[in-house]
């Protein structure tokens, strides 16, 4: 069975196993970059760590979804393959967890390693930048993902049963799903707040060092939210015509505040914890869904 | 476990769209079994039903002495199928097609596989995607008779094949009967094909069996009859009539003779009816339930 699921797809993997090899390599050798120069310049080490494609590596598992896992069963559909293989004498779900099983394996193996390069990365460029930055990089979330990518590729190949339109409904439902759950990643928790009445160092900014800032919310001296504009007519209306005064002198003065809502980065794992269990639930709602459509298509 | 294929009451219905209805057969083993009909008759659905493709909606099916749904693992190594489409992987090889059957079938026999491949000049380096339409056929074939099957199920397969390759087609099913013993069913629109090798008939039409038995037997017992109006009136009561060709003095009927020895009582005045004529008056019928057409016929048209 290996041999078969490999035969079939060997030209896909060799294409996956190049292009992150490669993307594995830069990323070690930027993750050694940074820690060399952060110790001595760490504006360039923030430069090389900023500089980092963070779009083009979380597009990596919806591209495998679309051009490995979604073609993985369609094409076999669209060539009639599947049925021979239905006729042959082993069961539907021991072909499937066979073929699903190699080409996951090879995926999430390639995709581990990667993974592990990039969470080297952010490990370095963590202490450079807000390490909130580099939550879809580090830890276990980005190899989900790419489950993720491969069992909703399988799921929509074996549902439309033809190649192309099933790469694009891949693609658009990984993306969709990867969007709502980033839409929902600040809530997990109820963020912490934290306030500032525009006197001397922002506080709350060095309590919140290494926090995620979900949301910043200017304050009237009742504690009522101001959008940031009409907080600032309104202060310099109180004040009087003409007055010249800074922005958070005047607001000092008219007693607003600033709100800051938070994510601390004591919850950075938990929240990744979280967001794989939820991830990886999908993953299995997918692969459930597909052992019951190969079973049904008997009826 | 002495009957190839029994079917008890056997629907399947899409939707709103019945492909099967009600299909009662019993086919013998060791025969090669022509399935007949036109196109949309229901004879792929009928051959995936036999093989576990699809369930059936109600009734029941038995191949070999297996439910193909329930028995699949059971029953599956001791079919050979191939369908209509003929898929193979157009991108592996002759050889990593034998491989593939060797992986998927633990009694595949890749030795018997490769002397016809070489009895067939078939060139194993050679992609599937290279190769003619008979020789993916031939593949086809070979890679579904090398699991020594008990039931051989092919649909269609003289379809896009030119008379070369339909005639090693034909040989190459000879021999699989005659070596392995195996029982043959074969789906097809070309009797004449069929006519030559099978030695049982069935014939489908809008999804139901028509007609069920051997050939000899069936064409023995469908018989042309030339009958004047008055005598037509009597034979209708006691033999079903397919089909009548009505002239001003003579009923020309297509009659099947339940009992033989109706059939020897009205021997000297019927000619037997040819497997193609038999078919096409069968099929002319098919929308109509034969026996209830028998009593229309029997009551407008026979009685004067």
């Amino acid at each position: 069975m290996i041999w078969f699921t490999w035969r079939q797809h060997r030209i896909e993997f060799i294409i996956l196993a190049v292009v992150l090899i490669l993307f594995s390599a830069l990323v070690v050798n930027a993750a050694i970059d940074v820690r060399i120069y952060s110790a001595d310049q760490p504006i360039m080490a923030e430069q090389i760590a900023k500089s980092y494609p963070l779009l083009m590596v979380n597009v990596l598992p919806a591209m495998m979804g679309v051009f490995i896992a979604a073609p993985m069963l369609s094409r076999q559909i669209e060539n009639g393959t599947l049925q021979l293989i239905f006729t042959q004498s082993i069961s539907r779900k021991r072909w499937f967890w066979g073929e699903f099983g190699t080409v996951g394996l090879i995926v999430i193996g390639l995709f581990a390693v990667f993974a592990i390069c990039q969470s080297f990365f952010a490990h370095y460029a963590s202490a450079l930048t807000n390490p909130w930055d580099w939550f879809d990089i580090k830890g276990p979330v980005y190899l989900a993902y790419a489950v993720l990518a491969l069992c909703v590729g399988a799921l929509l190949g074996l549902i439309i049963g033809k190649q192309v339109p099933s790469m694009v409904a891949s693609l658009g439902l990984f993306s969709g799903l990867r969007l709502a759950l980033i839409l929902t990643r600040s809530h997990w928790f109820k963020p912490l707040t934290s306030r500032w009445n525009f006197v001397g160092i922002n506080p709350t900014i060095q309590n919140t060092q290494g926090s995620w800032i979900t949301s910043t919310r200017l304050l009237d001296s009742f504690g009522k939210r101001l959008v940031d504009d009409t907080g600032l007519i309104r202060c310099q209306m109180q004040l009087g015509n003409g007055n010249t005064l800074q922005d958070v002198t005047c607001q000092y003065q008219a007693g607003m505040m600033l709100e800051y809502s938070y994510q601390p980065i004591e919850r950075f794992q938990q929240i990744q914890i979280i967001e794989v269990v939820v991830v990886l639930l999908l993953c299995v709602l997918s692969v459930g869904l597909i052992l019951w459509i190969i079973e049904k298509r008997k009826r | 476990m002495n009957l190839l294929i029994e079917t008890d009451h056997l629907s399947k219905v899409y939707g709103t769209k019945t492909a099967i209805n009600n299909c009662t057969l019993s086919l013998p083993k060791k025969r090669v079994i022509g399935l007949v009909g036109p196109n949309g008759a229901g004879k792929t659905t009928l051959l995936n039903l036999f093989t576990g493709l699809i369930s059936p909606s109600s009734g029941s099916v038995c191949v070999l002495g297996f439910d193909p749904v329930r028995d699949s693992i059971d029953l599956l190594p001791k079919i050979g199928f191939v369908s209509q489409d003929r898929p193979l992987f157009p991108s592996f090889t002759v050889s990593e097609m034998l491989k593939f059957g060797k992986t998927f079938n633990p009694f595949f026999d890749g030795a018997y596989a490769l002397s016809y491949l070489e009895q067939l000049n078939i060139p194993t380096d050679k992609k599937v995607r290279e190769l003619s339409g008979g020789m993916k056929a031939q593949i086809s074939i070979i890679l579904a008779i090398s699991k020594h099957p008990g039931l051989l199920i092919m649909d269609e397969p003289f379809s896009s094949l030119d008379p070369i390759a339909r005639n090693q087609l034909l040989k190459l099913v000879s021999r699989v009967t005659t070596e392995d013993e195996s029982s043959v069913l074969i789906s097809s629109h070309d009797i004449g094909e069929l006519e030559k090798i099978c030695d049982t008939l069935v014939l489908v039409n809008l999804g139901r069996v028509l007609l069920c038995g051997d050939i000899e037997e069936l064409l023995m017992i469908h018989k042309w009859v030339d009958l004047s109006p008055e005598k037509a009136e009597i034979a209708s009561k006691s033999m079903s009539i397919i089909s009548v060709e009505k002239a001003r003095r003579v009923h020309r009927l297509l009659v099947r003779f339940n009992r033989l020895d109706e059939y020897f009582q009205l021997h000297e005045q019927g000619e037997e009816a040819n497997l193609d004529e038999l078919i096409l008056a069968y099929l002319t019928l098919s929308q109509h339930e034969v026996e209830s057409l028998n009593a229309k016929l029997s009551m407008r048209e026979v009685i004067p």
